[in-house]
């Protein structure tokens, strides 16, 4: 049987740890040859050892830094990818920060940041490689959001906002894309076990797990196959749809 | 590249044509035997036809003519396919028909409780009478079938969209019954597919429903609607927890 995703070109944000080091790794298993994307040096080590994991599963894999949430580094990205891989079939908006502070308290500078990174990256890094698809006529774009998105979060406000608004951006880029074959989905996560939750307090993770029917956190092999189906043409009729392994946190 | 459900035994009910027959096949096609589910005479050949297909793709099929709105059939034809096969790993509840509609006023009631009958009650008694195998072993899948209309409406079609919408209430709550076992509980939510039942509908109604989808085509069952079941069937969908899966080519957003 062949790999679901044989000779597809995947552009992965944020891949250097958590959910996008687990996705480069399972496309890569599928078939795919990746380029990981990492935001800074401190990201380096890790996004070099998904590379390793990534070529060890038989996919070919280039590293490129870039902060998303910026326009140049993005522009950079995108041409470096194509550089390096020929063509961008699959696009994963994944990179992300999380950080918290309720309404009243929260310095701007956090709001901005959190929107920057988390949303306007989105918009960025899909800004720059659709004309590439749309010249192609065929690409997968899968963007990580959250359950948050849809419950909310005390702390959270900016990060729900900004994952809520991934998926209105999403929707209405599909409606974009119209009838091209190219497809915009989300995946919508639950908590699930990934460095994005070191700092978190014991007591904080017993409340989150008390209220997920499967009783547990997600781990990032139960995640990632979300998007291996996303990014497939098995769902070349998913338009505009968010998926949610969580967990049954919230039901959609 | 390992089969995604290798040694996987399969209830798929209304399997005969559509998106069951489909679903049947592409199960096998990924190592799975079937129990393949039929309502009357008149869907013989056809289910003859699905079994020939599975069997010639190396696995078995059981044929087992049983109308799933009708609870001693059903507790008959789960009886049959735990004798043939010792386990259900996977059921489908996908029965289903469609007819002409009517505005509430006009509908028969017989109309309305046939088509709550079938969706319905056939997926709770399908659900009742497997469920208990699965908790003993701590296995399974199941997988019911809504329709993007359940969250939109569409006139004439009150019976159908009820039902619908009763299934994805449902698989929320068997789900949070279902709790930490290992067994899925979800749902796809396909928007117009190209089968059978859409030539029972007025013709007019596809055609206003393809004009506001993103998409602008009907659904393939084999290329765009199946694998969405495929994947809801296999282990790649254990965090997924009483959801709704939705390939309708961007109509309703879920």
């Amino acid at each position: 049987m062949a790999g679901r995703l044989k000779g597809k070109k995947a552009l992965i944000t944020g891949a250097s740890s958590g959910i996008g080091a687990g996705v480069a790794v399972a496309f890569a298993k599928e078939g795919a040859d990746v380029v990981i994307n990492f935001p800074n040096k401190q990201q380096q080590a890790g996004a070099k050892k998904v590379a390793s994991a990534v070529r060890k599963a038989g996919g070919k894999a280039y590293l490129v830094q870039a902060d998303v949430s910026k326009e140049g580094p993005v522009r950079r990205l995108v041409k470096e990818s194509l550089k390096r891989l020929g063509q961008i079939d699959i696009l994963v908006n994944n990179a992300g920060i999380a950080t918290g502070a309720p309404v009243d308290k929260m310095p701007v500078a956090m709001w901005d940041e959190m929107i920057s990174v988390n949303l306007r990256s989105v918009f960025l890094v899909t800004r720059f490689v659709l004309p590439h698809m749309y010249k192609q006529g065929s690409g997968k774009i899968v963007n990580t959001a959250s359950q948050l998105g849809y419950l909310g979060s005390a702390g959270m406000g900016h990060y729900c906002a900004a994952k809520a608004g991934i998926i209105a951006f999403t929707r209405s880029l599909s409606r974009e894309i119209g009838d091209r074959d190219i497809n915009a989905n989300c995946v919508a996560p639950g908590a699930t076990y990934t460095p994005i939750l070191d700092g978190i307090d014991e007591d904080h993770l017993k409340a989150i797990k008390a209220m997920i029917p499967k009783g547990d956190l997600g781990r990032v092999d139960q995640i990632v196959p979300a998007f291996v189906y996303l990014a497939s043409n098995e769902a070349s009729h998913m338009v505009g749809q968010t998926i949610s392994p969580n967990g049954g946190d919230i039901m959609l | 590249m390992a089969k995604r459900l290798k040694g996987k035994v399969a209830l798929v009910t209304g399997s005969s044509s559509g998106i069951g027959a489909g679903v049947a096949k592409a199960f096998a096609r990924e190592g799975a035997d079937l129990v393949l589910n039929y309502p009357n005479k008149a869907e013989e050949r056809e289910i003859w036809n699905v079994q020939k297909a599975i069997e010639a793709l190396g696995r078995k099929a059981l044929v087992v003519k049983a109308d799933v709105s009708v609870e001693a059939q059903v507790k008959r034809m789960v009886k049959a396919a735990l004798q043939e096969f010792g386990q259900i790993d996977i059921l489908v509840n996908n029965a289903g028909h469609a007819d002409r509609g009517a505005p509430v006023q006009d509908m028969s009631v017989e109309m309305f409780d046939r088509m709550i009958g079938v969706h319905l009650r056939g997926t709770f008694l399908c659900t009742k009478y497997v469920l208990p195998q699965m908790f003993e072993r701590d296995y399974g899948k199941i997988i019911n079938v809504s329709t993007q209309f359940a969250f939109g409406g569409t006139p004439l079609f009150t019976h159908y969209n009820a039902a619908k919408a009763g299934i994805i209430a449902m698989t929320h709550t068997l789900a949070l019954e279902v709790g930490e076992r290992n067994i899925g509980v979800n749902c796809v939510a396909p928007g117009a597919t190209w089968t059978p039942m859409v030539e029972q509908v007025p013709p007019e109604k596809p055609k206003s429903v393809l004009a506001k989808q993103t998409k602008h085509r009907f659904g393939d069952v084999d290329k765009d609607i199946v694998p969405a079941f495929v994947f809801l069937a296999s282990d790649e969908s254990r965090f997924f927890v009483g959801q709704t899966l939705g390939p309708n080519g961007g109509d309703v957003f879920s």
